[in-house]
C-alpha cells in the first residue's frame, strides 16, 4: 500500500483510539448511576473502537520522513467525519428513540463547540451527558492536536498536521520545539479545566458532575447545553460570574502566554488581539447598558444591569452560547453590533471561533494601508502587527480567508432561507458558523431545531463543522484534485 | 495645482448649468411655469459662479500632470456639489421640502441609485423628473468623462481623474488619448440610448416615458415616471426589452468596441462570461423558486418576472415589474446577494464588479489548489494571462474594503433604524451597491421617506462612495490627506 495512504489510515486509527478513550470515564459514570443499557451500548463501542483503532493503529505504521500538505488535509477532514460519525452512535443506539439527524446535529455541535442540540440534553442518562461535554472538551483543543499531543511524531509532520486543522492567521513563531509546544499548551488546557471546575464545587446550585460537565463545555466555549438546554438564568450570581470569567479567558489569545519567554499572565494585556476583544465588550455593555438607562428600562440598579449585560455580550463574543441574562430589551442597534462581532468571533489560538480578531486586525491595516498609499505611492510602509513585519503573502492570506468566509456565510443563509425568513437565515448562519449557536432573541429550546427541515439542519451542521475546521478542509471535499492521487507529489 | 483643481470643478459647474437646459425647454413645452422659475435660477447658481471660477484660474491647464490624490478630490467635490446643487430645482419648485432629502434624491440620481424619498412621483411636474433621468444618464457613464469628451484640452494628463470615475481594476486603453475614448464611449452610449427610445416607442410607449426610461436604463438607473414603476407598462415585450438593454448597459463597453475590432477576442472575455451565466443562472434559481414557494402557475410568466428582476437587480438599475417583497424568502436572499457582484467593469453598473468577484473566486481555488498541492502555485489567470501579484492584492483589498463599508453602514444606519433589520441590510445593501430598491420598509412599492434625515445623509454618503469604488470617496475624511495637500 502507498506509504501516504498508510499513514493517513494510522492517524485515523489512532484518533478511532482515543475516541474510545474518551468513552470510558462516561461508561463509568453509567455503572455508577446504575444506566445499564447505556452502559452496554458504550462498552460495546469502546471495545470496538478501541480494537479497530489499536489495529490500525498497529498495524499501518508510522515510518514516514515527510507528509505532503494534501495528506494533512485529508487526515483532518476524514478523521473529524469519521468521529462525529461514531459520536453518533452512542445518542442514536442508547434506546431513547431518537432520529438519526438530530444525532449528527448533536455531534456536530458537540465537536464544533457550538452550543446547540437537537436533543433535550439535560434528559440524556449521565452518562451520556458526560460523554457529550467530553466531545465538547476535546474538539475545543482539536481532535488532530489531541491525536499529536500523545503521539511520538516528528516535528514537520506534527506542525503541518495541526496547521491543516485550526491554521488561524499564521504569523507566529514559537521558541520551542513544535511537540513541546503543544504539550503545553495541552497542560494549560487542562488545568484551566480543573480550576474551572474547582471553582464551580463551592456553588450550592450545582451538583459536583453538573459542576464538571460544566468545566468541560465552558472550557471550550462550548455552550451549557446540560444546564437547562443552555439557559442558565436561574444560577445564582457565583456560578455565573465563574462561568463568565472562564468563557471570556478562555476566548482571549490564551497561546499568547506559551510564546513569550517569560510566559507570564501580563503578556495577555499586551497582546492586540487581547485588547481588541476586551476593548469591544467594555464598548458594547456600556452603549447597550447606557441606552438601556436612558430609557428608563433598568429595574434593579444600574451596576447589576451592567453586570447582566456584560456576561450575555461575553457569551456571544466568545462564541459560547448560553442565554445567561434577558437580552430582548436591548436596543436594536446592538443586535447589529453583537450579529458583526460574532462573524468577527473570538481571538486566534483560542478555542472560540469567528473569523479571528488577528485577521480583523490584519484587514483594518489593510484598508488604512491602501489609503495611505494612493495619497503617498512612493511610501514603502510594511503592516506591521504587535511589532512583528508581515509577509505579504500572510496578508494576502488573511484578506481572502475573509472573503471566502463571507462566501461561506452567504451561500449558508441562502440554503438557509428555502425554510426560514431571511432575518432568521442570517442569525443562524452567523451564529453556527462562528460555533456560538444561539441566536440573537432566538430560543435555546431544541425543539426549534428537531422542528428545522432534514435539510436545514444538515446545512446548519455544514456550516458548524467549515467554521470550526475554518472553511477550507471542508471546501477541499469538492475538489476532484484532491482525491487523485496520481498528481500529488 | 490648488488652481488646476479649482478650474476643472468651474467647468464642472458649468456644464451642470448647461445640462439643465433641457428640463427648461421641457417645462416651456409643458408649460410648468413654476418650474422654469426654478431651473432659470438654479441655471444662474452653477453657471455664474463655474463661469468666474473658470476664467480666474484658466492658465492652468498646460501645467504638471495631477497628481492622483488630487484627482480623487475633483471626483469627489465634484459628485458632492453636483447631489447639492442638482436638488436646488426641486426645493424651489417645492415638490422637495427638505435640503437633505434633495440631496438623497439627486445623490440618487447622480450615483445611478434610484432610491427616493418621494412618495408620490406621478404628482412631481414633468419637467423634474426629466431632470431626474437625466441625472442619472450623465451619472452613468460619468460627468468627468462626458467634460473631457467634450474639451479634450481638459483631459491631458488628466487620466486619473476620469480613471477615478470610471469602474474597474483592469482598465485597458481604448486609445492613446483618453479624450479620444471618452468620445467613443459617449458616441456609442448616446447611440445605445436613441436605439431604445426607439424600440420602446414601437410598443407603445409615449415619447416623454421613452426618454425617461432609456436615459435611466442605459445609466443602470432606475428612476421611472410611474410610482408602480415599469409595471406600469404591463407588457412582456416592453419587460423583454428592458431585460436586454439593461443587461448590454450592464457589460463591459470596451468589449463593443473589441466585437468590431476582434469579435473572436471580445466573446471570449472572462468576466462576460461570469456575468451571463451568473445571469442565467440565478434567473432559473428564482423562476424554480417562484413556481415551487411563490405561487406561480405559468412558467412564462415566471421567468419574465425572474428575469427581469434579476437583471435589473444585478445591473443595479432598479426598475421593478412586480412587488418582489412578496416573493419567496429564497429569491428575495437571491436578489440581495446579487446585488454584491453587481455589473460589470467599465459599465454603468455599480457593485463590486463581477471582475472582481471573479478574481476573488479565482484567488480562492488558488488557495485551495495550494493545499493540495503543497507547492506555491500562486498562478491566478485572467484571459489567458498571469494577473499580477499586485492587482490581485488590491482586489483583496478592494473586497475586504467593501464588506468592512457594508457593515459600518449597516451599523450606523441600526442607530437610526426604522425597527426591521431586513430593511436596514436592503437599505444599506442597494444604495452602497447604487441598485435602487430594497426589501421590507423600502421595498419596490415603498420608498426611502421613512428614514430619518441623518439616516438620509449616510445612505447617500454610501451611494457616493459605492459609485466612486469606495477609496476615491474616504480619501476626504483621512487627516493624511489634507496633511499632504495642505503642505
Amino acid at each position: 500500500m502507498k506509504k501516504d495512504l498508510v499513514f493517513i489510515l494510522h492517524t485515523i486509527s489512532t484518533a478511532v483510539m482515543i475516541y474510545g478513550c474518551l468513552l470510558l470515564p462516561s461508561i463509568i459514570v453509567s455503572l455508577l448511576s446504575r444506566e445499564y443499557s447505556v452502559v452496554l451500548t458504550l462498552s460495546f463501542i469502546f471495545i470496538a473502537c478501541g480494537l479497530f483503532g489499536w489495529v490500525g493503529h498497529t498495524f499501518f505504521d508510522n515510518e514516514i520522513k515527510k507528509v505532503s500538505i494534501r495528506d494533512c488535509f485529508m487526515i483532518t477532514i476524514l478523521t473529524w467525519l469519521v468521529i462525529i460519525f461514531l459520536t453518533t452512535l452512542p445518542f442514536y443506539l442508547c434506546g431513547n428513540g431518537y432520529r438519526y439527524l438530530d444525532c449528527l446535529y448533536d455531534a456536530t455541535a458537540a465537536w464544533t463547540t457550538t452550543g446547540t442540540a437537537a436533543i433535550d440534553v439535560p434528559t440524556l442518562p449521565n452518562g451520556l451527558q458526560l460523554f457529550r461535554s467530553s466531545c465538547n472538551w476535546a474538539g475545543g483543543m482539536g481532535i488532530i492536536l489531541l491525536t499529536l499531543t500523545f503521539l511520538p511524531m516528528r516535528q514537520f509532520v506534527g506542525r503541518n498536521l495541526a496547521y491543516a486543522e485550526s491554521p488561524g492567521p499564521g504569523f507566529l513563531k514559537s521558541n520551542n520545539t513544535f511537540r513541546h509546544t503543544y504539550r503545553n499548551l495541552f497542560m494549560l488546557y487542562v488545568s484551566i479545566t480543573a480550576v474551572q471546575f474547582i471553582l464551580l464545587l463551592f456553588s450550592s446550585a450545582l451538583t459536583p458532575f453538573e459542576a464538571l460537565l460544566t468545566a468541560l463545555s465552558n472550557s471550550s466555549t462550548s455552550g451549557l447545553e446540560h444546564l437547562n438546554n443552555g439557559d442558565i438564568r436561574y444560577l445564582p450570581t457565583y456560578p455565573k460570574v465563574i462561568i463568565t470569567i472562564f468563557a471570556c479567558f478562555v476566548s482571549l489569545n490564551v497561546g499568547s502566554i506559551l510564546y513569550t519567554v517569560k510566559g507570564s499572565f501580563k503578556t495577555l494585556f499586551k497582546n492586540g488581539e487581547n485588547r481588541f476583544a476586551l476593548i469591544r465588550i467594555l464598548i458594547l455593555t456600556l452603549i447597550i447598558t447606557g441606552t438601556l438607562a436612558i430609557e428608563h428600562k433598568i429595574d434593579g440598579g444600574i451596576l447589576r444591569s451592567f453586570g447582566s449585560t456584560l456576561m450575555q455580550v461575553i457569551s456571544f463574543v466568545s462564541t459560547a452560547g448560553y442565554r445567561i441574562s434577558d437580552e430582548s430589551s436591548w436596543p436594536f442597534y446592538s443586535k447589529i453590533l453583537i450579529l458583526v462581532f460574532m462573524l468577527i468571533g473570538a481571538c486566534s489560538l483560542s478555542t472560540g471561533g469567528g473569523i479571528k480578531i488577528a485577521r480583523t486586525i490584519i484587514a483594518g491595516k489593510t484598508i488604512h494601508h491602501n489609503l495611505s498609499h494612493v495619497i503617498h505611492p512612493r511610501n514603502v510602509r510594511l503592516i506591521t502587527y504587535d511589532s512583528t513585519v508581515l509577509r505579504i503573502t500572510t496578508i494576502q492570506r488573511a484578506n481572502l480567508y475573509i472573503c471566502v468566509y463571507f462566501l461561506i456565510f452567504s451561500i449558508g443563509a441562502l440554503l438557509l432561507t428555502w425554510e426560514l425568513d431571511i432575518d432568521e437565515a442570517f442569525f443562524m448562519a452567523a451564529t453556527m458558523l462562528s460555533n456560538i449557536g444561539v441566536s440573537i432573541d432566538g430560543p435555546t429550546d431544541p425543539s426549534y431545531i428537531t422542528n428545522l427541515s432534514g435539510f436545514s439542519r444538515l446545512v446548519l451542521s455544514f456550516l458548524m463543522l467549515a467554521g470550526k475546521l475554518e472553511i477550507y478542509p471542508v471546501i477541499l471535499l469538492g475538489f476532484r484534485s484532491f482525491w487523485r492521487e496520481e498528481e500529488n507529489a | 495645482m490648488l488652481k488646476r483643481v479649482i478650474n476643472f470643478i468651474g467647468i464642472f459647474l458649468m456644464l451642470l448649468g448647461a445640462s439643465m437646459l433641457l428640463p427648461l425647454f421641457t417645462a416651456l413645452v409643458y408649460g410648468e411655469t413654476s418650474c422654469i422659475t426654478a431651473f432659470l435660477i438654479s441655471i444662474g447658481i452653477s453657471f455664474i459662479p463655474g463661469a468666474v471660477i473658470t476664467l480666474l484660474c484658466r492658465n492652468t491647464i498646460e501645467t504638471q500632470p495631477l497628481k492622483k490624490a488630487d484627482s480623487y478630490f475633483i471626483v469627489s467635490v465634484s459628485w458632492i456639489l453636483a447631489a447639492a446643487l442638482a436638488g436646488l430645482p426641486f426645493l424651489i419648485e417645492g415638490s422637495i421640502t427638505y435640503a437633505s432629502d434633495a440631496f438623497f434624491e439627486m445623490a440618487s440620481a447622480f450615483t445611478t441609485t434610484g432610491s427616493s424619498i418621494l412618495p408620490d412621483v406621478e404628482a412631481v411636474p414633468k419637467s423634474l423628473l426629466l431632470w431626474r433621468s437625466e441625472c442619472q444618464w450623465f451619472g452613468g457613464m460619468g460627468i468627468i468623462v462626458f467634460a473631457v469628451a467634450l474639451f479634450p484640452k481638459m483631459g491631458i494628463k488628466a487620466q486619473n481623474v476620469a480613471g477615478a470615475e470610471t469602474p474597474g481594476p483592469i482598465s485597458t486603453k481604448l486609445t492613446s488619448r483618453f479624450s479620444e475614448t471618452a468620445q467613443r464611449l459617449y458616441l456609442i452610449y448616446i447611440a445605445m440610448t436613441i436605439i431604445l427610445i426607439i424600440l420602446l416607442m414601437l410598443g407603445g410607449v409615449g415619447f416623454f416615458d421613452s426618454v425617461n426610461h432609456a436615459f435611466a436604463t442605459m445609466a443602470t438607473g432606475g428612476f421611472s415616471t410611474y410610482g408602480d414603476s415599469v409595471a406600469h407598462f404591463d407588457s412582456y415585450y416592453v419587460y423583454w426589452v428592458l431585460t436586454i438593454f439593461m443587461l448590454l448597459a450592464g457589460t463591459n463597453f470596451n468589449l463593443f468596441f473589441g466585437l468590431a475590432k476582434n469579435p473572436k477576442e471580445a466573446l471570449a472575455d472572462n468576466e462576460l462570461h461570469f456575468y451571463y451565466i451568473l445571469f442565467a443562472v440565478v434567473t432559473l434559481l428564482i423562476t424554480f423558486n417562484l413556481m415551487i414557494q411563490g405561487g406561480y402557475t405559468n412558467f412564462g410568466h415566471a421567468l419574465t418576472d425572474g428575469a427581469f428582476q434579476v437583471s435589473t437587480i444585478m445591473t443595479t438599475t432598479g426598475f421593478a415589474t412586480t412587488d418582489f417583497n412578496l416573493w419567496p424568502a429564497f429569491s428575495k436572499m437571491l436578489l440581495l446577494l446579487i446585488m454584491i457582484p453587481g455589473g460589470m467593469s467599465s459599465s454603468t453598473a455599480g457593485g463590486m464588479k463581477c471582475i472582481r468577484v471573479l478574481l476573488d473566486f479565482r484567488m480562492i481555488k488558488n488557495e485551495v489548489k495550494l493545499r493540495i498541492h503543497g507547492k506555491i502555485v500562486d498562478e491566478v489567470k485572467y484571459n489567458g494571462s498571469l494577473v499580477g501579484f499586485g492587482t490581485l492584492s488590491g482586489i483583496v483589498a478592494f473586497s475586504v474594503t467593501y464588506f468592512a463599508t457594508l457593515l459600518i453602514g449597516l451599523i450606523l444606519i441600526s442607530f437610526f433604524s426604522c425597527g426591521d433589520f431586513v430593511s436596514d441590510l436592503s437599505a444599506v445593501l442597494t444604495c452602497l451597491n447604487n441598485v435602487g430598491p430594497g426589501l421590507g420598509e423600502v421595498g419596490p412599492i415603498s420608498n426611502f421617506s421613512i428614514y430619518s434625515k441623518p439616516a438620509t445623509m449616510i445612505l447617500s454618503f454610501l451611494m457616493i462612495a459605492g459609485r466612486l469604488e469606495l477609496i476615491t470617496f474616504f480619501l476626504l475624511f483621512t487627516r493624511r490627506y489634507w496633511n499632504q495637500a495642505t503642505n
